[in-house]
C-alpha cells in the first residue's frame, strides 16, 4: 500500500496537480523528462497566453513557485518513468533520472504528459523546413519573444505576414481530421503581436472558418477592429519562394478568387498531437486511446479525468487539444480525484 | 422541348450518383479553396475544382451547367485530389462526366473530340496516336521551323533508324496484323466503336472500313498458311 500520488509531466496540468496535492496534504513526486518544469509553452518559449494575452513567463513562474519546497513533495527533471507493474493502491514505478534509476511505490498516479505541435514537414504543400522564412507558430512563439520581430532568412522585419490556420488539423490528406482548437485564437494573438511590433505590417490570417469559441471571440474581434488585422477565407493551396520573398497561392473563396501575392513571413498554425510522452506512458500503464490517439477518459461525463485504468487519472493537452488554462483546472480536479480515491481506499 | 432537357439534366445527375466512384469522390466540402488555390487549369480557364464539389452538392441544375466547356477545361491532373482535407476528388467528377459526356454524344464531347479525329484514327487503325507523316508543319506549329525538313526523304531517314520495326512512316512502328485484330476485338467487345459512332459517325466508318480491310487480309493469310 503506498499512500503517494506520482504525477507524469509537468507542464501547466502537472504543475497544477502537483500544487493542489501539497495544499492537500497528500504524498506526491513529481516527474519530468526535460531539465526545466512548466512544460511546453516554456520548452518552446512561448510569448503571450490566450485569453488575457499575459507574458507566459508570468503566468508559469508562479505554477512552478507553488511545487517548490513543498512538504511532502518531490519535484525530479529530467527523469521519466520506464516501467510500471502492480496495480491501484501499489503500482511499483521504475524511474529513469539524472542521478540513475530508482523505483517507487506509488497508490495513485496521474498522467500529465501533454501534447506536442504537428510536424509542418508532414504537409508539403508550404514548404516547412525548406524556405526559412516558413515558420509555424511554434517558432513564432519564440521569434515574438524577442522584442523585434524578425524573419530567418535575412534578419530583415517582414512588412507582409501571413497566417495559415488549420495546418495538420481537420486534414483527412495528413491523418489529423480534429480541430486543434487553440489556433484560431493563438494566430489572432499572434497577429496583434505583429502589429504592436510593427503597426506598419500588413498581416493576413488565412482561414476555412475561425474558431475562437466561446469567450475568446473577443480576440478574432480585437484583432480587426483595433488592429487592422485582414481575414481571407480560403486554404492557401502552395507556397512557393520567388525573388527572395514566399509566393502565396489560393483562393479568396468569398470575394476576390484567385489570388498569387507576395509575402515575407508565412506563419503555419501547426496544430496540436499528443507528445512523445504521452504515446509512451499510454503503453506503460496501459491507457486506452481515442481514435486521434489521445488519452480516453473512463467516461467523459461523469469520469472525464479518470483513466479505465483503476487508479490512474487524466489531465491536460494529453486528452485532447486545449489551453493552458483549461489544462491547470484539470490538474487540479485531477488531484482532488487522486486523493479522494486514496482516502477512500484507507478508510476500507 | 423544355421536357427532353430536363430529362437530361435528371438522368445525367442520377447517372453521376449512381456511379460507383461517385460517394468516394464527393464527400463534403468547407469552401477552403486549397483545391483550387493548387489548380493549374485554375489560372488560365474560368474553372475551379472547388466550384466543382459544390455544384455537385447543388443538385441538377448545377451539375448541368458544367457539361458544356466546363468539363473540359480540367487538365485531369488531380492536384485537387492530393490536397484535398475531406479527401474529395473534384478531377475524379470532371472524369465521370466527361465519360457520360461522351456515352450520350453531347455536343461538348463532339466539339471536344473532332480535332483528335486524326489521333483517333491512328490509335484504333494501328494502336499509336501519332505517326511520322502526321508530324506536318500545319499541325504541329509548335515544333518549330525544322518540321518542313523533317518531312523531307521521311522514308529514307526512317530508314535509317536500326530498329526494323520503326521503317514505316504511317505508324510509329510496325504494328503485328495479329495485334491489329486483337486491338479491333477489344475495342468492338469493349464499345468503344459504338461511343466513337456516337460522336463522330463519319470517323467511325472510315476506322470500320479500315480495320474491316486489315482484318480481312490478316484472317485470308491465317487461311493461307493452314
Amino acid at each position: 500500500m503506498s499512500e503517494a500520488v506520482l504525477i507524469i509531466g509537468g507542464g501547466p496540468a502537472g504543475l497544477a496537480a502537483a500544487a493542489s496535492l501539497a495544499d492537500l496534504g497528500v504524498e506526491a513526486v513529481l516527474v519530468e523528462k526535460e531539465p526545466e518544469l512548466g512544460g511546453t509553452p516554456k520548452k518552446y518559449a512561448y510569448s503571450k497566453l490566450v485569453p488575457d494575452l499575459r507574458p507566459a513567463q508570468e503566468t508559469l513562474a508562479p505554477l512552478v513557485q507553488r511545487v517548490q519546497g513543498r512538504e511532502g513533495l518531490r519535484v525530479l527533471t529530467d527523469a521519466r518513468p520506464t516501467a510500471v507493474s502492480g496495480k491501484a493502491g501499489d503500482f511499483k514505478v521504475r524511474l529513469a533520472g539524472p542521478a540513475g534509476e530508482e523505483e517507487l511505490s506509488a497508490g495513485a498516479i496521474i498522467v500529465a504528459t501533454g501534447f506536442e505541435h504537428f510536424d509542418a514537414r508532414r504537409d508539403t504543400k508550404y514548404g516547412y523546413g525548406i524556405y526559412p522564412d516558413v515558420v509555424d507558430i511554434r517558432d513564432m512563439e519564440r521569434m515574438l519573444s524577442e522584442p523585434q520581430l524578425k524573419r530567418p532568412s535575412d534578419g530583415q522585419v517582414p512588412q507582409r505576414v501571413g497566417f495559415i490556420l488549420c495546418v495538420g488539423s481537420r486534414d483527412r490528406m495528413v491523418g489529423n481530421t480534429y480541430c486543434s482548437r487553440v489556433c484560431c485564437s493563438v494566430c489572432c494573438v499572434q497577429a496583434i503581436e505583429v502589429k504592436e511590433k510593427n503597426p506598419s505590417a500588413e498581416v493576413y490570417i488565412f482561414y476555412m472558418d475561425i474558431r475562437t469559441y466561446g469567450l475568446l471571440e473577443n480576440l478574432y474581434w480585437e484583432a480587426q477592429e483595433e488592429h487592422g488585422v485582414l481575414f481571407v477565407k480560403g486554404r492557401v493551396g502552395e507556397i512557393l519562394p520567388r525573388d527572395g520573398q514566399l509566393m502565396v497561392k489560393g483562393e479568396d473563396t468569398l470575394l476576390r478568387g484567385p489570388f498569387e501575392v507576395p509575402f515575407d513571413l508565412m506563419v503555419l498554425a501547426s496544430g496540436m498531437e499528443p507528445g512523445e510522452g504521452t504515446v509512451q506512458v499510454a503503453e506503460l500503464l496501459n491507457l486506452a486511446r481515442e481514435p486521434n490517439g489521445f488519452l480516453a477518459p473512463r467516461d467523459s461525463h461523469t469520469a472525464p479525468l479518470e483513466a479505465a485504468v483503476e487508479g490512474v487519472f487524466l489531465a491536460g493537452a494529453d486528452l485532447a487539444p486545449k489551453f493552458s488554462d483549461d489544462a491547470v483546472a484539470e490538474g487540479a480536479g485531477a488531484a482532488v480525484r487522486a486523493a479522494a480515491f486514496l482516502r477512500s481506499r484507507a478508510g476500507r | 422541348m423544355p421536357d427532353d432537357k430536363d430529362r437530361e439534366k435528371h438522368e445525367i445527375f442520377e447517372e453521376l450518383r449512381a456511379d460507383p466512384r461517385y460517394h468516394d469522390f464527393v464527400r463534403g466540402c468547407l469552401n477552403c479553396g486549397v483545391c483550387t488555390g493548387w489548380c493549374p487549369s485554375h489560372r488560365f480557364f474560368d474553372y475551379a475544382p472547388r466550384i466543382v464539389i459544390q455544384n455537385c452538392l447543388a443538385g441538377e441544375d448545377r451539375v448541368y451547367g458544367m457539361m458544356g466547356e466546363y468539363i473540359w477545361a480540367c487538365a485531369q491532373c488531380f492536384s485537387c485530389a492530393m490536397v484535398c482535407p475531406f479527401n474529395n476528388n473534384p478531377g475524379g467528377v470532371v472524369a465521370i462526366l466527361r465519360e457520360i459526356a461522351v456515352r450520350r454524344g453531347m455536343m461538348s464531347a463532339k466539339r471536344v473530340l473532332k480535332p483528335y479525329s486524326r489521333v483517333l484514327l491512328k490509335v484504333m487503325t494501328f494502336g499509336n496516336q501519332v505517326s511520322p507523316d502526321m508530324i506536318q508543319p500545319d499541325f504541329f506549329p509548335d515544333w518549330g521551323p525544322k518540321i518542313p525538313w523533317a518531312q523531307e526523304d521521311l522514308e529514307l531517314k526512317r530508314q535509317a533508324i536500326p530498329v526494323p520495326t520503326l521503317r514505316t512512316v504511317e505508324s510509329a512502328w510496325k504494328v503485328a496484323e495479329s495485334t491489329m485484330n486483337e486491338l479491333y476485338t477489344i475495342n468492338k467487345e469493349a464499345g468503344i466503336f459504338d461511343l466513337v459512332e456516337v460522336n463522330d459517325p463519319g470517323l467511325a466508318e472510315v476506322i470500320e472500313d479500315d480495320v474491316q480491310d486489315k482484318v480481312a487480309a490478316y484472317l485470308a493469310e491465317e487461311a493461307k498458311k493452314e
